[in-house]
């Protein structure tokens, strides 16, 4: 049973935002190193979706919605696709941009 | 009435600490049974089990007549049960009308409005559970089963901390599902609550369960009486 819109809307909204947050913060110590924020290779964009999945499911845990998620039918793998999916398509969209401005 | 969860046999440890050695527990269609135990005797493992939220070292969950080795509660809720953890439910993130869409989207048919009406939540409904105070808590919970109207409703302590009056809410809230055909089981230690409400008492202890019967026998039960109600005989 897949989820809701409503349920998919609030976690990809909040999966977004903390991509946003963590590509920011990011972005200032790529800087801060010399290293060109727009321009990783492709196992620090890995570790970038990553890390926002991981910060999202952090997130879930400490606001202890397991048993909703579970009562609304939303199994751990569904909660993960959910979690990094905007991470996945906002540093895709960022490699697109960046290969199309050279 | 045939059960329709049966939790045969479970057994569960934490950290070689058996807190469960051979328990059993019955969910029954249009019955209120409540499960009784002192604290630290597994009554909330039992309930995890029955409800996939842990799986058990050893026996067997049987949900609508299927077995299954590893019962998760996606799976579970997919096809009628709603769990109510013992501690808050609902997610802080979102208000409360928000969660109980949430479950109305998921599982169409219960009324948002109606259940808020019957719960005394209608004018918390666009606040988040954090703002609520416990009562409150515990009544947008049980507004989410209502709105959820499951087959099966496991409860695990859903009067802790609530006022007489809301305990009163509750229990008709639960007692409404019952008459829809709802199998309730619940925990707790609010004794004389329970017992009014309930069909049929359940009692956990020292890792095994012993099935009471109704209130009545289970009020002429000696080693209940003794042992958990501490009455003397």
């Amino acid at each position: 049973m897949l989820p809701n819109q409503l349920v998919v809307h609030a976690y990809l909204r909040r999966a977004a935002t903390l991509w946003i947050v963590v590509r920011a913060s990011l972005s200032v110590l790529f800087v801060l190193a010399g290293v060109d924020a727009l321009r990783i290779n492709g196992l620090t964009m890995v570790g970038v979706v990553l890390l926002c999945g991981a910060l999202g499911a952090l997130e879930s845990y400490r606001h202890r919605e397991g048993a909703l998620l579970g009562n609304l039918s939303v199994t751990p793998p569904m909660l993960g696709a959910l979690l990094l999916a905007p991470a996945l398509a906002g540093e895709l969209v960022l490699r697109l941009l960046v290969t199309h401005t050279k | 009435m045939t059960p329709i969860l049966r939790v045969e046999c479970v057994a569960k440890s934490y950290g070689g600490r058996r807190v469960l050695s051979a328990a059993s527990l019955r969910a029954v269609p249009g019955e209120f049974r409540v499960l009784f135990g002192r604290n630290g005797m597994g009554k909330s493992t039992l309930l995890k089990i029955a409800a996939g939220r842990i799986q058990p070292d050893g026996g067997s969950v049987h949900f609508f007549g299927e077995t299954a080795l590893s019962v998760r509660l996606p799976a579970l809720a997919a096809r009628g049960l709603f769990y109510l953890p013992d501690h808050d439910l609902l997610s802080p993130a979102f208000t409360v009308r928000q969660q109980l869409t949430m479950v109305q989207r998921q599982f169409p048919g219960g009324d948002i409005l109606a259940a808020a009406e019957r719960l005394g939540l209608t004018a918390r409904l666009d606040q988040r559970p954090q703002t609520l105070s416990g009562g409150e808590r515990r009544r947008a919970e049980f507004a989410c089963a209502l709105v959820r109207q499951p087959r099966c409703l496991l409860a695990d302590e859903p009067y802790r901390g609530v006022s007489p009056l809301d305990a009163d809410v509750l229990t008709a809230a639960l007692q409404s599902l019952v008459s829809q055909g709802t199998a309730v089981v619940v925990t707790g230690h609010e004794v004389p609550t329970l017992l009014d409400a309930a069909d049929h008492v359940t009692w956990c202890t020292d890792g095994t369960t012993y099935e009471l019967g109704p209130p009545a026998l289970a009020r002429q039960h000696d080693m209940f009486r003794r042992e958990y109600l501490g009455m003397a005989t």
